[in-house]
Order: C-alpha cells, then structure tokens, then sequence
C-alpha cells in the first residue's frame, strides 16, 4: 500500500519528527495535484438510458479529461456555445456531438444533444468491455483519478511531504532541510518525467 | 551484483550514524529506479495481446513492469506515437476502427495505452518499455542497473541519507551535482510543483 509505505519513509526519513496525521494529509494533497494532471488515468463505460443526457463522473474521478459517444470523441462545449447554436438545446434529442460542463467545480457533464437511443446491455461474455463485448452507443468517460500512487513514487513523494510538512509553522519546523527536501523531490520527479 | 552486495558496498562510503541494513536497501531500490528512469538503461520487450476490436489496454495491469513505455512493434515494425488528440484529427471515429494492422499508438498518461487500428482477431505486438528496475527487498534480488551505473546511484541514496542524517551543508552540492549530471542544472532553484 503506497500511502502506508510513504507515510513509513517520511516517519524513518524524519526520525519520527514529523506529524504522521498532518503528512497524511499532505500525501492526499499531492494525489489530488497530480490529479490536476493527465498521468493516472482510466476510462469508465456508463450506460445510457435513452433520455438522461447528465452523467456523474465516477467517486474516484479527480478531472474530467475526454469523453466519448460510442466511437465518437466528443467535443468539450461551453454554455455560450450552445445557446448561439439553438436558445432550447437542452430539448434537443439525437446523436451526441458535444459536451458541457454547466457548473466549474461539478462533478457532473451534460452532453448536447440529449441521447435519444439506449445503449447495448452490459454483458461482457468475454470479460472484455472494450473489446467484443463493447456496449455500442454507451459512454466512455475518461478522466484522473483518486488512487493509491505506484511504489515507484514513494520515495520522492515521501521527500515532498517532508518538503510541505518542516516548511510549514511548528515545533520542529526547520526551513533548511525542507528546502533540501524539497529540491531532492523536485529532481526525482523530473527524473520520472513528473 | 546482488542487492546485498550493493548495500554492503555502499555502507563502507558511508560516514555518520549507521543505517539499518534494511533500510539502505530500500533507498538503494528506490534510488536505482529513479537512476534507470531518467537514463534508460535497462528496457524490456513484454509481448502484449491485442484482442480483436479492442483499443484501450491499461499499462498497470498488462505491463506491470513497464515504467515507460518507448516503443510498440508489430510484426517488427514499429508503430507511430501520436498524441492522443492527433487520433481525433485523423479520424472521428479512431475509438472503434478496426484494420488490417495497427499503424500508431498513443498514452493518456501513464497507464492508458491506445493500439489504433484495432484487429478483428486476437494478435499481440511487442511493447518495449523502460524497465521498472527489480524491487532489492532482499540481498539475493538481483541489481538490474549495470556496474557503471552505480556510482549514480550510491550518489542518489547517499544525498538521500545525507537528508536524514541532516548534513544539509554537503547535501547540497551533491544534489546540485546530481542535477547537473541527470541535465537538470536548474533544479537547485525550484520547489516541489506536481502541479505543473
């Protein structure tokens, strides 16, 4: 387990100086910055209904980054867009060619038209629902994700922790070795291409 | 050389309070995966199977020893890396084309791998990837760095040591040293951003 072995490192790194509930916090904080970015990824099928055009992003979703229509990539719209393309889109039914996000911070997109055809059942007879047992007209959300961070990250995120957690006011707050921490990090992250 | 015989090695350059065995080990295992990912030195060639009309293919589980991926062949041609937008320019619906071989691949980060075209039957190609070095968690695990990689190493979880032994006046330059060596000269300057 990733967060356990970093939260291990910081404690041995450290000399058990630092605040395991606060670095803990720290840990999550970072899982959410690289969140922010494309590099954990996954894709989610959901099924559609035929007359729900608003999806929620899964619990584990951090940043939408593409969605998908059947075998379509739709394109990500704006509220302004759409209502120059027709005052009543929300009414309107068919093929989706868009996507909008009606809310910043909403942990849920719409997609333009309304879809108007349900999906395929979710049978996949051959444990492969990107594969044969694909449900044509369903959606494909891709997006980061909220997850546990590979061991191969641990050592340099345990560094950034160490970095945030004797930076910040404390009793053994000690701006030197924070630096330090933080530069080794800096370097160890490029080095992955991070 | 095996893991003990690195750490063993490294610990008589050691100066200052003793680290556990164990311990060394670790920052030595980290340590020698940070050293092969920015240098490359170790890849490995993973037969992948590509099933009939499928694209998508998630490193983490298929590749499981794959850092980064380098290149993809099949039939001993290599595909084309495209950005993952670039298979929307060449087509509207690239995320269910099935031809006769794949021609491109693309990632969405680290973990999502798109094989485009798809096939109609079960095929493999050959993904060669950065090797995600062998984890040292005991001393007869084998070190997959070659010799005259070490030295980074040793200096990588040296300065990692340095840290916790808090001798941040010689941490310094060897991080500034370091940097310079992996072509990152401007490191020294920055804060930690995985943001960015």
């Amino acid at each position: 387990m990733s967060r356990n072995s970093v939260l291990s490192l910081v404690n041995d790194l450290s000399r058990g100086l630092a605040d395991q509930g606060i670095c803990g916090h720290y840990y999550d904080d970072i899982v959410h910055e690289i969140g922010q970015r494309p590099i954990f990824t996954r894709a989610t099928l959901v099924a559609v209904d035929g007359a729900t055009a608003t999806f929620a992003l899964p619990d584990t979703a951090i940043r939408l980054l593409y969605v998908l229509y059947d075998d379509r990539i739709l394109a990500p719209a704006s509220l302004r867009e759409l209502e120059a393309v027709n005052p009543h889109w929300r009414d309107e039914r068919g093929t989706p060619i868009a996507y909008v996000t009606e809310r910043e911070n909403a942990r849920s997109f719409r997609l333009y038209p309304v879809p108007d055809v349900a999906s395929k059942s979710f049978i996949f007879l051959t444990g492969l629902p990107f594969g044969r047992d694909y449900p044509e007209l369903a959606v494909v959300i891709v997006h980061t994700e909220d997850r546990e961070l590979p061991d191969w990250l641990d050592l340099p995120v345990a560094l950034d922790i160490l970095g945030r957690e004797f930076g910040r006011e404390s009793d053994h707050r000690d701006p030197a070795f924070a630096e330090m921490c933080g530069q080794l990090a800096v370097l160890m992250y490029r080095m992955l291409e991070l | 050389m095996n893991a003990g015989e690195l750490t063993a090695a490294f610990t008589t350059r050691l100066r200052g309070p003793a680290h556990t065995h164990e311990f060394v080990r670790l920052i030595l295992s980290h340590c020698q995966r940070l050293i092969n990912a920015r240098l490359r030195r170790v890849l490995i060639t993973n037969a992948l199977t590509v099933h009939a009309i499928r694209l998508l293919y998630p490193v983490d589980s298929e590749l499981p020893d794959a850092l980064r991926i380098e290149s993809v062949r099949y039939n001993g041609r290599d595909l084309d890396r495209v950005l993952w937008p670039t298979l929307g320019h060449m087509s509207f619906n690239w995320f269910r084309e099935v031809g006769a071989q794949p021609e491109t691949f693309s990632q969405l980060g680290h973990n999502l791998l798109v094989i485009h075209p798809a096939l109609l039957e079960n095929n493999s190609v050959d993904v060669i990837a950065t090797k995600l070095t062998t984890a040292l968690a005991a001393d007869t695990d084998p070190v997959d760095l070659p010799d005259e990689d070490l030295p980074n190493v040793m200096d990588l979880a040296e300065a990692v040591l340095m840290l916790r032994e808090r001798r941040l006046t010689a941490v310094a330059p060897l991080i500034a040293r370091l940097a310079a060596r992996m072509r990152f000269p401007d490191v020294a300057q920055q804060r930690p951003k995985p943001s960015e």
